[in-house]
C-alpha cells in the first residue's frame, strides 16, 4: 500500500476513534456519572434536557463551546494552551490497541493489532501525567501546581503495580498483543486465574485516572479543581474528555486482559464487550461514593508498601506455577 | 489583554476585559506572588526508586513473553533478578525513603 493511502487510513481511523468511540463514551460517561451519583444519594440527577435528561451533556458541551477562553496574565501561554492537547490525545491513543469485538469471519475489530499492545497501552496511559504537569505548571496557580505535582507522584507510584499486573497476564498468554491475550482466554477468563492481579490493576487504574479515593489531584474541597482550575470553556471540556476517555480506556483494558474481552455466549461480541465495559465503569462510580479520599502519604505508602510487594509476590508465584504446570 | 479572544470571534465582538479577569484564581482574594517559587517537592526519593522499578519492569516484559517455552532456568534467573530488587525496596523502606518527609 502506498504511504499516502496508509496515512489517509490512519487519519480516518483516528477521526473514527475520536468521534465514534471516545467522545460519545466520554459524553455518555459524564451523564452516567451524574445519574449514578444521584441514584446512590437518593436524588434524581439531570432530568430536564431531553427525555430523562439524556441530552444534558450535549447541552453542557454546547454551552462550554460558546464560552470565552481566558488565559491568566501570569500564566505561561504556550504551555497553558498546549497542555489541553496532551491529555485527551494520550487518552485517545489508548484506544488504538483495544479489541472491541469481531468483524465478519472472526477478524478482530481493532484499530492496530500491535505485537507490543500491552506495552503501548502502558506507555500511552502514562503520557497523561505530562499533560497534567504542563497544565499545573503553566497555569502559575498555586492550586494547579499542587495538583500537578501530586499527580506526578501518584501516577509514578501506581504505574509500577499496574505494570507488574500487566506482566503477569502477558506471561500467562505468552504475548503482548491484546488480540492474542483475548484469544488465550477462550477457556478461562484471566480473572479466575489471576484475581490478585485483577484487583491490583483495578486499584492502580483508579489511581491513574485520578478518581476517588485517589482524587488528590483535583480534590475539590482543598484544591478547587486541581490542575485545571484556570481553564475555561472548551479547554475545560477537553480536560474532562481526556479524563473520561482515560477512564473508559482503563476499563476497556481491564475487560480485555481479565474479563475475556469480547468473548461471551449468544450475544454479539461487541455487545458483550460493551456490557463488561459498563459493568466496570459502574464499579468505578460505585467506589467513588463508597470510599473517602486518601491522605497523600497514605496514598503513596499504600502503593509502595502494599501493592508493589503483593504484585511482586503474585508475579513470582504465577511464574512458579506456570513452570510446574509446564513440567 | 486581548489574548482571551477565541480565533473564530467575529470583529464586532468586543472582549469584555477588565483587569481582574486575568488575575490568577486564589479563592477570590487578590493573588499573592507567583506560584513558581521555592517549593518543597516531598517525594523525590519516590521518584528515584520509581526509576529503578520502571526499568525493571521494562526488562521483565520480554522475559514474560517468552517465559512459557523456557525451562526452569528462566524462573530462577528472574527470581535472582527480582530478589535483588526486592532487597533494594526493603533497603529503601528500612532507610525511611518511603516515608513522607
Amino acid at each position: 500500500m502506498p504511504w499516502y493511502l496508509e496515512l489517509l487510513r490512519a487519519i480516518a481511523g483516528t477521526i473514527l476513534i475520536f468521534s465514534g468511540v471516545a467522545v460519545v463514551a466520554a459524553m455518555f460517561g459524564v451523564l452516567l456519572e451524574r445519574k449514578i451519583s444521584a441514584w446512590i444519594q437518593s436524588r434524581l440527577g439531570p432530568k430536564h434536557v431531553g427525555p430523562q435528561g439524556l441530552l444534558q451533556t450535549i447541552a453542557d458541551t454546547l454551552k462550554l463551546l460558546q464560552k470565552e477562553h481566558i488565559v491568566p496574565r501570569n500564566a505561561d501561554p504556550t504551555i497553558f494552551a498546549s497542555a489541553v492537547l496532551v491529555v485527551p490525545l494520550a487518552a485517545l491513543l489508548d484506544y488504538v490497541v483495544i479489541p472491541f469485538g469481531t468483524a465478519g469471519g472472526g477478524r478482530p475489530l481493532i484499530f492496530r493489532d500491535l505485537n507490543i499492545g500491552v506495552l503501548f497501552f502502558a506507555a500511552t496511559s502514562a503520557l497523561v501525567v505530562v499533560g497534567i504537569l504542563m497544565a499545573g505548571w503553566g497555569s502559575n496557580n498555586k492550586y494547579a501546581l499542587l495538583g500537578g505535582l501530586r499527580s506526578a507522584s501518584q501516577m509514578v507510584s501506581y504505574e509500577i503495580p499496574m505494570g507488574l499486573a500487566l506482566i503477569t497476564v502477558a506471561m500467562l498468554a505468552g504475548s503482548l498483543s491484546t488480540v492474542k491475550i483475548v484469544d488465550a482466554q477462550a477457556h478461562w477468563w484471566y480473572v479466575v486465574e489471576q484475581p490478585v492481579a485483577f484487583v491490583i490493576f483495578l486499584i492502580a487504574a483508579t489511581a491513574e485516572v485520578n478518581r476517588v479515593p485517589f482524587d488528590l489531584v483535583e480534590a475539590e474541597s482543598e484544591l478547587v479543581a486541581g490542575y485545571f482550575s484556570e481553564y475555561t470553556g472548551m479547554r475545560f471540556a477537553l480536560f474532562q474528555l481526556g479524563e473520561y476517555g482515560e477512564m473508559f480506556a482503563m476499563a476497556a483494558m481491564a475487560v480485555t486482559l481479565f474479563l475475556g474481552g469480547w468473548r461471551g455466549p449468544v450475544l454479539p461480541p461487541v455487545l458483550w464487550f460493551v456490557i463488561k465495559l459498563y459493568a466496570l465503569i459502574f464499579v468505578f462510580m460505585w467506589v467513588r461514593w463508597t470510599l473517602p479520599r486518601f491522605r497523600i502519604d497514605q496514598l503513596l505508602g499504600f502503593s509502595w508498601k502494599v501493592l508493589i510487594p503483593v504484585a511482586l509476590a503474585n508475579l513470582v508465584v504465577t511464574a512458579y506455577v506456570v513452570m510446574i504446570v509446564q513440567r | 489583554m486581548w489574548r482571551s479572544s477565541p480565533s473564530w470571534e467575529p470583529a464586532w465582538w468586543r472582549c469584555r476585559c477588565w483587569s481582574q479577569k486575568f488575575e490568577t484564581y486564589e479563592s477570590g482574594v487578590p493573588t499573592i506572588g507567583q506560584a513558581w517559587s521555592q517549593f518543597n517537592v516531598r517525594y523525590y526519593l519516590f521518584s528515584l526508586v520509581f526509576v529503578v522499578f520502571d526499568v525493571e519492569i521494562i526488562y521483565l516484559y520480554p522475559w514474560a513473553v517468552i517465559y512459557r517455552n523456557q525451562g526452569p532456568a528462566a524462573f530462577y534467573d528472574a527470581l535472582i533478578f527480582l530478589g535483588i530488587l526486592a532487597l533494594g525496596l526493603l533497603y529503601a523502606w528500612r532507610k525511611g525513603a518511603l516515608e513522607w518527609v
